[in-house]
């Protein structure tokens, strides 16, 4: 397990920042054993359920460093802590009074798994391994808005992977931060990706004040990956931290 | 089609986009997504070879209905009638 002692609470971000924690899945696997101890009857379920052993392990490894993680800023046990989960399946805290109130996500793809912890206000991260095997180009024909997908093709073929990756991941952020999954059509919302500026969020079928009403980051969190956070509010600090056994 | 003839037309097509995958155990009963490791765009995949392979649409608002082996059959099945199959 981390070496932090639980003695070290984390302060909860401000509310004008989001951390996002890194941690690379190899270096916990040693550790597998201690992170199932923390685990919920219901997340040893969910695990037992993963037909790959790899899967499974990502699972454990993944939901116990969250616990551990979140028991740092809210000093409690790992194994304490007590989830719900919302009605397309985005779990949060459920909190004691008297605890600050924390809202976090976590994502995972290949051997990088994400966590972003903020001030209340929703969250959602994402992360992918950038594959290459995909027609992206088919898949952004299918589902993205009209204007992610002319901005796609007007990228060279050599950069269009990389350049779906990054709206992918911030599309994917957005579903997650607000908690309604694919129910909302990938085509209702649409995110501005360009080099020379931070990515944002150009429109939203059902929400005209979209731009203001979130906080945009793309995140590079490892060679190979893409990934991107969404917060809620005017959030102007990002801070990255890697977590390590 | 029957449900086991929908549930293997689901599995073809999990196989082609996770070819890693064994895709020999899985529980008709239990998500998908909580036995394998299929993630969003794993499942558009899903929805884009079925519109692909067999012409059937899937709205965003009833992806819901393709959780399971077992939900897939239950949702398709009249899908695949409508075409005659």
């Amino acid at each position: 397990m981390s070496t932090v002692p639980l003695s070290e609470r984390y302060s909860v971000p401000e509310n004008d920042a989001v951390h996002v924690w890194s941690a690379f899945f190899p270096e916990f696997e040693p550790l597998l054993s201690s992170y199932e101890r923390v685990l919920s009857p219901a997340e040893k379920l969910k695990a037992s359920r993963f037909l790959k052993r790899a899967d499974r392990d990502r699972y454990i490894v993944a939901h116990g460093i969250l616990r551990e993680l979140l028991g740092k800023y809210l000093l409690r046990e790992p194994s304490g802590l007590a989830f719900e989960t919302g009605k397309f399946g985005k779990p949060k805290l459920v909190l004691d009074s008297g605890l600050p109130l924390i809202s976090f996500n976590l994502a995972h793809s290949g051997d990088v798994i994400l966590y972003a912890v903020a001030n209340e206000g929703q969250v959602g991260i994402d992360v992918e391994a950038v594959r290459t095997d995909l027609n992206v180009l088919e898949l952004a024909q299918a589902h993205f808005s009209s204007d992610e997908i002319e901005e796609l093709r007007a990228v060279s073929p050599t950069e269009s992977v990389s350049a779906f990756f990054r709206y992918w991941t911030l599309k994917e952020a957005y579903l997650k931060a607000r908690g309604d999954g694919l129910g909302f059509p990938l085509k209702d919302f649409s995110m501005t990706v360009n080099s020379n500026k931070l990515p944002s969020i150009r429109w939203a079928a059902d929400d005209p004040l979209v731009a203001e009403r979130w906080s945009v980051f793309g995140l590079s969190p490892a060679p190979g990956y893409a990934g991107a956070v969404i917060c809620e509010g005017k959030v102007a600090k990002l801070v990255s931290r890697h977590w390590t056994t | 089609m029957t449900n086991d003839e929908i549930k293997k037309v689901v599995i073809d097509i999990i196989s082609d986009i996770a070819p890693d995958e064994d895709t020999s155990n899985l529980k008709p009963d239990v998500r998908l997504r909580e036995q394998m490791q299929l993630d969003s765009m794993d499942f558009l995949d899903i929805v884009m070879e079925l519109r692909k392979r067999y012409g059937i649409e899937v709205p965003e608002a009833e992806y819901i209905k393709l959780a399971t082996l077992d939900s897939c059959a239950e949702y398709l099945g009249p899908k695949f009638a409508a075409l005659g199959k």
